[in-house]
């Protein structure tokens, strides 16, 4: 009985991977103009799930899941885009791990998952979550509903940065050299941080951490913040 | 040396106040320069004359003049001296030797001297500070206008933050941050624009602006902090603006709540 579960369940994970690798019907590799040097990455969908990733290579790799799907590059700036907005697309795209700058913004359907980049990160979130991990750089990133977690390998040291969202959750884990000055804020919610805050907990609460720098701003209506010092 | 300046030693010689380098120096001159042995007998002779001179014994006159004077000066000093210390003192220091007295004036000169430019460097040291300042905070100012048009929304943040460091914050600024909460396309730094301008809010021109803004908000994350910040302000102006708000279709549920209960706390 139990070998007949293992089968089954084998089966539909062979045939789901089967239907996605059919449907990725688009894979577009884009040359930078100027390899090594600082690119740009834009992306921004109405319904879309985002995943992008460093990788070592040189190309930005785009590939979509769905029909629609454009890419140009101009002067080491790639901009990923949609003929049709009402239409759910997954993208995952390879990005090499120099420095970069990204703005990717979706509406609804999809979270937005940021692995292993360095530079600069604006994430726009509305109905859905954000991720990113292992980030050398400086991230600005806001939903409306849904999680948002994310663990710098470093930090910009010159650069403010902020993270919000009305409701669900906000994890970030910061080095423990972080060097800011954090203002933070929940309403219906905990706070829990290892950098220690003062102020009234139903107000905006700060912190100096490493004896204070740019601000990082942190808010959430209805849910919780945790703030973590990776050591 | 000549012998003009060995011959200027006699007296220090006589008085054996010379050192035993120049000592020797100058006997072995006197040994070869005849000239100098004939002065030096002459002012050996006029000292010698001086030293055994005896000591006048003062007469009784003297005395008694001496007595009367210090008595007469005692009386003056006594009358003069506590209630016009000051005076006292200055006249004493008129009554000084000359050279003490010119000495006294070069002084006090030299002080009026240094005070007038110490003055006068620290009033342009002042004025250069406080002009550096202001340069300073126009930098500033400029440097936050500019950054506040970056496409990075990092960057326009570190311009809205600026204006936490800055002392005076001038028209331009909070039309400029005015401008940015109202238009920014990204939702934090419109967050954070919010909260730079509240900690202005006691400046009219922001309380108006901010007011004005309520209805302009479209994303739940503003106008959720806008509530708070109005609360905060205690700014009953801000009512009106949150019922027109209230009215507005797709109003996020959360905003609504929040709404309600800010114009509940405000009346």
């Amino acid at each position: 009985m139990r070998d007949m579960k293992r089968v089954c369940l084998a089966l539909i994970a062979l045939l789901s991977a089967f239907r996605l690798a059919a449907q990725t019907d688009r894979q577009l590799v884009m040359k930078l103009d100027d390899p090594g040097k600082p690119f740009t990455l834009n992306v921004n969908i109405g319904r879309a799930a985002i995943n992008v990733s460093g990788y070592e290579g040189k190309d930005v790799i785009v590939e979509a899941n769905a029909e629609g799907i454009t890419a140009t590059e101009k002067n080491n700036e790639v901009t990923v885009l949609s003929s049709n907005r009402k239409a759910f697309v997954r993208l995952d795209i390879k990005v090499p791990k120099t420095m970069g700058i990204f703005k990717l913004s979706s509406l609804n359907g999809g979270t937005i998952i940021v692995n292993d980049v360095t530079g600069n990160l604006e994430l726009q979130n509305k109905s859905g979550g954000i991720s990113a991990f292992n980030i050398s750089g400086t991230v600005i990133a806001g939903t409306l509903s849904g999680k948002i977690n994310v663990s710098f390998k470093n930090v910009d040291p010159g650069s403010p940065m902020a993270f919000s969202t009305v409701s669900g959750a906000i994890d970030v884990t910061f080095p423990a050299s972080l060097k800011a000055n954090l203002k933070v804020k929940q309403d219906n919610g905990r706070v829990y941080s290892d950098f220690p805050l003062t102020g009234d907990p139903t107000d905006w609460r700060y912190g100096k951490a490493g004896g204070g720098g740019p601000e990082i701003l942190i808010k959430i209506t209805t849910g919780s913040i945790h703030i973590y010092k990776r050591e | 040396m000549k012998c003009e300046e060995y011959r200027n030693q006699f007296a220090d010689w006589y008085m054996e106040r010379l050192d035993a380098a120049k000592k020797a120096e100058l006997e072995g001159h006197l040994d070869t320069c005849a000239d100098c042995r004939e002065a030096l007998a002459a002012t050996q002779f006029v000292l010698d004359s001086i030293s055994n001179l005896p000591d006048p014994e003062p007469s009784a006159r003297v005395r008694a003049d001496f007595r009367t004077m210090l008595d007469e000066f005692k009386a003056v000093e006594e009358k003069n001296v506590p209630p016009n210390g000051f005076w006292g003192q200055l006249k004493r220091s008129w009554a000084l030797q000359p050279r003490f007295s010119l000495a006294y004036s070069l002084m006090v000169l030299l002080v009026c001297v240094s005070v007038v430019f110490l003055i006068s460097r620290d009033s342009k040291q002042e004025a250069d500070v406080r002009d550096l300042r202001a340069q300073l905070n126009e930098l500033k100012q400029t440097k936050l206008l500019a950054l506040l048009d970056n496409p990075l929304a990092s960057e326009r943040m570190k311009a809205v933050n600026y204006t936490g460091e800055m002392k005076h914050v001038d028209g331009r600024v909070i039309n400029a941050l005015l401008t940015t909460l109202n238009n920014d396309p990204n939702d934090n730094v419109r967050l954070s624009t919010l909260e730079a301008l509240a900690a202005l809010g006691n400046q009219p021109e922001v309380r108006t602006g901010l007011i004005k803004s309520i209805t302009m908000q479209n994303s739940p994350v503003i106008q959720l902090a806008i509530a708070d910040v109005m609360l905060k302000l205690q700014e009953k102006r801000s009512v009106g603006s949150f019922k027109a708000l209230l009215k507005q279709k797709d109003l996020d549920n959360e905003v609504k709540r929040k709404l309600k209960e800010t114009i509940t706390k405000l009346i």
